[in-house]
């Protein structure tokens, strides 16, 4: 029998099962010498067949030429081997029982030695269980490359429906032909019904293993647009993690693999997205491990290449380029191979770079998003800033506009009543009303001037070692006058200890506060002062009991212009006070809050960091700020016995001597009799009024150079200046300001008194030759001294009323000067001032602080620095005698 | 002749006692006999001007129980029998402020701080209108 058409099959089944073969020994792979076994049996049958018909045909016979026995044995084992390479092949792609294999293994090698033993006529049940068994297992391989199939999606799944049919083919084909040997039908219809059937189911192999470039770029072109489509309908809302995520998920709908989605972000790779990563799939590649491999080749995504097959798996690195350049990696996972690992490969490659540019599209827009939002917030800002200027002034303008009212409509008015004549007679209240509109208007402007200077940064904090309690004490007792009018009790409870604070700052909140709850605090009522230090913080409780806030107003108070609380209460004030006592605390790094309930009282709590106050304290544990009083005498003309208390306690710090005068008559009398050294005026005096006393005590020749400081609650500075006061205290007076200040004016009385002598200290007599130079002109008697200790020694010979000390000496250095003036009582009050060219650090300057005058350069022009600064100290100072 | 009512409403004090002075002093001839009642809020200027029947009202803006351009408000419409003539006096005195104060139907607008005469011209239109406004000084 030589019909042609099955020579036809046969040479091209032939051709296909040679392509496996060469495919298999080429790759290598598992996967194609498994594929070339499933060939194998049927290219084997009919390679053999054509064999023996060539060589019929040679040998000149019709007939097939008979082969020897051992060939045919040898065919048939492999033909009944059919199934075991069928279940391989699936083994291979995915999960199969244990006991499959071996099994039809088993049964295979039972059927072919009951087959072959009963040669050459076995009995039909014996070909019929050889049959069933061959059917069955080919059967059950192409039920399970179905079912795999059915998992799979675009050309895989078309592949893998393939290689089930072309494997149900071939069990068909053998059932067909041996059936047919068995009832004796051999035909020509069915050889050639064998032939096209195996013909067939080897094409079906070949496009489902092997197949052609053509169809695998139609497969590819065709997933790839289906993914892209739905990437790009997701895009304009989705983010880089949704569509990381989309990119896993269609990398495992197309591969079967878990997937794992890493990109490069900074030097790092991170895993963005996994998906199906299930022990059954990832099998022993937990996510942990693998980020941990990730990690290892991170710093170069080109270089991920990660084990194609390792003993445990399977694993597949897909780069994810953008502009050529590799930004990340798609790591596919399996427990089985791929049948399909360059496609599945080049499709997830095409996929990952699509869904690279979607993800740097959408981070772009959120970046311009994020800018547009940015800016709106911004503009917003801007907005409810200029808002909130708009109010202010206008808030502004109208608190300025109610006193000046009272000012303007009163005056007015005395010149309207005038009779022409040059005095006149207006009722008091008129003067006191005009007075207090310029009182009022004068603090309102400290505060917006004050609010002014923190909004514009300018606010300069000299921090210094604050005794807290001390400063609440100190600020209590300024204002007790106002809670006793009300027969309202103080209550302090504030030890002593040290914050690093700016001491006038921390004075001022605290009058703001005590201020504030002495105003809304009625009659008889108790207010408390607390102040405790703990983790780092001072704090300061001002507890009233007074008309309280509600909780809506809780948070507006501490607002400009806002007077909070039931109208009907509402008392004077400048609506700033709350606003710039929380600014200032803020300046320093604090807080303030506020607890109250209506009707009981309120509680204001500041909160200031301490700082490092144990820096700047001197040796024995006070306060370093010390004024050297040098005994000099003042005169305190005031009649609030507390008041005077005060002022003794702090002039006796500074190393003074004092009288008292209870009223103006008394202290003129005094300040006559025994002309101070300085005279510190209160205002609000029985009798003649402060203002009266000043005027007289400048109007005495004899004592018109003492120096007058006024102490008053009345604010009024430029009225006192002008009068011929040297200085201005409103109460609270700040201990160390009064003391600085006197000490310059003391100082003062003693140069127009007498002749003053000067110590300058100094071991480089140029720098004392200078010193005398510049100040004998002024008729300063200067004495030199040529080291510290000298100095020290010369101390109590000359008493100078001025140590002029250069700081950097051999021996005795100059901190040490100052340090031992200080420490002995004797000494402690004459004033020091440095002279030196050593640029002093902070703690130097800690060191120094309080118990010196002033530290001038001692650079090339140190006698015209001396001589500035002793005109600016001293700006009364008689100028030089001309030489 | 029947003296001229005039309400003043405000809550400051020392206010208060300006328009006193003012209209206690020499600068007020012109005006003829006058009766001054004073309210500090709106409450009290509500009864006054129920039980009094002012002919003026001085009235302030910023009052501790409201608004003063309410009050206003609430009164009759101008033109009406027992509608006293309305001047607003405020420390407010932007455009804005002003342009409220028209918008309540007041009669005139006397910003803060003001000039005594200022507010003695502004009565004298009020009550006298007509030639007969004559500065007496």
């Amino acid at each position: 029998m030589s019909d042609p058409v099955v020579i036809v099959i046969e040479v091209l089944f032939g051709l296909l099962f040679a392509w496996a073969l060469w495919m298999a020994l080429r790759t290598r792979s598992v996967l194609a010498r498994d594929v070339t076994l499933v060939f194998l049996p049927l290219a084997s049958l009919l390679g053999v067949s054509l064999v023996a018909e060539v060589i019929g045909a040679v040998q000149g016979s019709a007939e097939e030429a008979v082969l020897p026995v051992w060939v045919s044995a040898v065919v048939i084992v492999l033909l009944l081997l059919q199934p075991v390479f069928s279940l391989k092949l699936v083994a291979d792609l995915r999960t199969v029982p244990r006991w499959l294999l071996p099994s039809t293994l088993g049964a295979v090698a039972l059927s072919a030695i009951l087959f072959l033993g009963s040669q050459p006529d076995p009995p039909a049940v014996i070909l019929l269980a050889a049959v069933g068994v061959f059917f069955l297992g080919q059967a059950l391989a192409a039920a399970y490359l179905a079912l795999e199939a059915g998992r799979r999606t675009g050309g895989a799944r078309i592949r893998l429906y393939l290689a089930a049919a072309a494997t149900a083919a071939i069990g068909l084909a053998l059932f067909v032909s041996v059936t047919g040997n068995l009832v004796g039908v051999e035909s020509t219809v069915s050889a050639v019904g064998i032939r096209l059937l195996a013909l067939l189911a080897a094409v079906g192999f070949w496009i489902a293993f092997l197949p052609p470039r053509l169809l695998r770029d139609v497969w590819l072109a065709t997933s790839a647009f289906g993914h892209s489509e739905r990437l790009m309908a997701a895009a304009p809302t989705a983010s880089p993690a949704e569509l990381w995520a989309d990119l896993a998920r269609t990398s495992h709908d197309l591969t079967g693999a878990g997937a794992v989605v890493l990109v490069a972000d900074d030097a790092a790779l991170r895993v963005v997205a996994v998906h199906e990563l299930t022990l059954a799939e990832a099998g022993p590649y937990p996510l942990d491990e693998l980020a941990g491999l990730a990690a290892a080749t991170a710093r170069d995504p080109v270089s991920l290449d990660l084990c194609r097959r390792s003993g445990r798996g399977f694993v597949s690195t897909v780069p994810i380029e953008r502009d050529g350049q590799p930004i990340g990696a798609v790591f596919l996972l399996r427990p089985h191979a791929s049948l399909f690992d360059a496609d599945d490969e080049a499709l997830v490659s095409r996929l990952a770079t699509r869904s690279a540019y979607l993800v740097q599209r959408r981070q772009i827009l959120a970046e311009e998003q994020r800018l547009a939002d940015q800016l709106r917030v911004t503009v917003d800002a801007l907005e409810a800033a200029s808002a909130a200027k708009s109010d202010f002034l206008a808030s502004m303008s109208h608190e300025l506009r109610t006193p000046l009212n009272a000012i303007i409509g009163f005056s007015e008015l005395m010149v309207a009543d005038s009779d022409g004549t040059d005095s006149l007679t207006v009722p008091r209240e008129w003067v006191d009303h005009i007075r207090n509109g310029g009182s009022h208007l004068v603090s309102l402007i400290n505060d917006v001037l004050d609010l002014a200077k923190i909004e514009a940064g300018r606010l300069e904090l000299v921090k210094v070692p604050v005794d807290v309690g001390r400063a609440v004490a100190e600020s209590v007792a300024g204002l007790r006058p106002l809670a006793d009018r009300k027969s309202q009790t103080i209550e302090i409870d504030a030890p002593s200890a040290l914050i690093e604070v700016d001491s006038g700052r921390l004075r001022q909140i605290l009058y703001n506060l005590l201020s504030n709850a002495i105003k809304y605090t009625g009659e008889a009522g108790v207010i408390r002062v607390e102040a405790r230090t703990e983790l780092g913080e001072a704090h300061i409780a001002v507890i009233d009991s007074g008309v309280g806030i509600s909780i809506e107003d809780q948070a507006h108070v501490f607002e400009e212009f806002r007077q909070v609380g039931d109208p009907q209460t509402r008392v004077a004030g400048t609506g700033l006070g709350l606003a710039l006592t929380r600014r200032l605390v803020e300046a320093h790094g604090g807080r303030i809050g506020v607890e109250s309930e209506p009707g009981v009282g309120s509680t204001f709590t500041v909160s200031l960091p301490i700082g490092r106050p144990e820096e700047a304290t001197s040796e024995n544990g006070r306060s370093p700020i010390t004024a050297p009083g040098g005994g000099a005498r003042i005169l305190i003309i005031e009649d609030d016995p507390s008041s005077v208390r005060l002022l003794q306690a702090y002039l006796a710090d500074g190393g003074y001597r004092f009288s008292v005068a209870a009223d103006g008559e008394i202290g003129l009398r005094m300040a006559l009799a025994d002309p101070p050294e300085a005279i510190l005026l209160d205002i609000l005096l029985p009798g003649m009024d402060g203002w009266e006393v000043l005027r007289r005590l400048k109007s005495e020749p004899a004592i018109r150079d003492v120096p007058v400081v006024i102490i008053t609650v009345v604010d009024e500075r430029n009225v006192g200046l002008a009068l011929g006061a040297v200085d201005y205290f409103v109460k609270p007076i700040e201990r160390e300001a009064l003391l600085a200040r006197l000490d310059r004016h003391t100082f003062l009385t003693k140069v127009r008194q007498r002749s003053v002598d000067v110590l300058a200290i100094d071991d480089d007599p140029a720098a004392l030759e200078m010193i005398d130079a510049t100040l004998a002109p002024y008729g300063f008697a200067v004495h030199r001294a040529a080291s510290g200790t000298e100095g020290l020694h010369m101390v109590s010979a000359v008493h100078p009323d001025l140590v002029i000390c250069d700081l950097l000496m051999p021996g005795v250095d100059g901190f040490e000067v100052v340090g031992r003036l200080h420490a002995d009582p004797a000494t402690t009050g004459i004033p020091i001032l440095v002279l030196t060219g050593h640029e002093l650090t902070a703690s130097e300057k800690a060191r120094l602080n309080g118990r010196v005058l002033g530290v001038v350069d001692k650079g090339d022009s140190a006698a015209l620095g001396l001589r500035d600064w002793l005109t600016r100290v001293i700006p009364e100072l008689a100028a030089p005698r001309a030489d | 002749m029947t003296p001229i009512r005039i309400l003043v409403v405000e809550d400051e004090p020392v206010n208060r006692a300006l328009l006193r002075a003012v209209l206690g002093s020499t600068l007020r001839a012109s005006l003829g006999p006058i009766e001054l009642r004073e309210a500090a809020d709106l409450a009290d200027a509500r009864r006054l001007i129920r039980d009094w029947a002012p002919d003026v009202l001085i009235l302030d803006v910023r009052l501790p129980d409201g608004s003063g351009l309410e009050l206003a408000d609430d009164l009759p419409p101008p033109g009406s029998p027992g509608r006293p003539r309305i001047v607003i006096m405020s420390a407010s005195v932007l455009p804005s402020d002003r342009r409220a104060a028209e918008a309540v139907g007041s009669d005139a607008f006397l910003g803060k701080p003001f000039m005594p005469r200022e507010l003695i011209a502004i009565l004298e239109r009020l009550v006298h209108p007509g030639p007969a406004t004559e500065d007496p000084a």
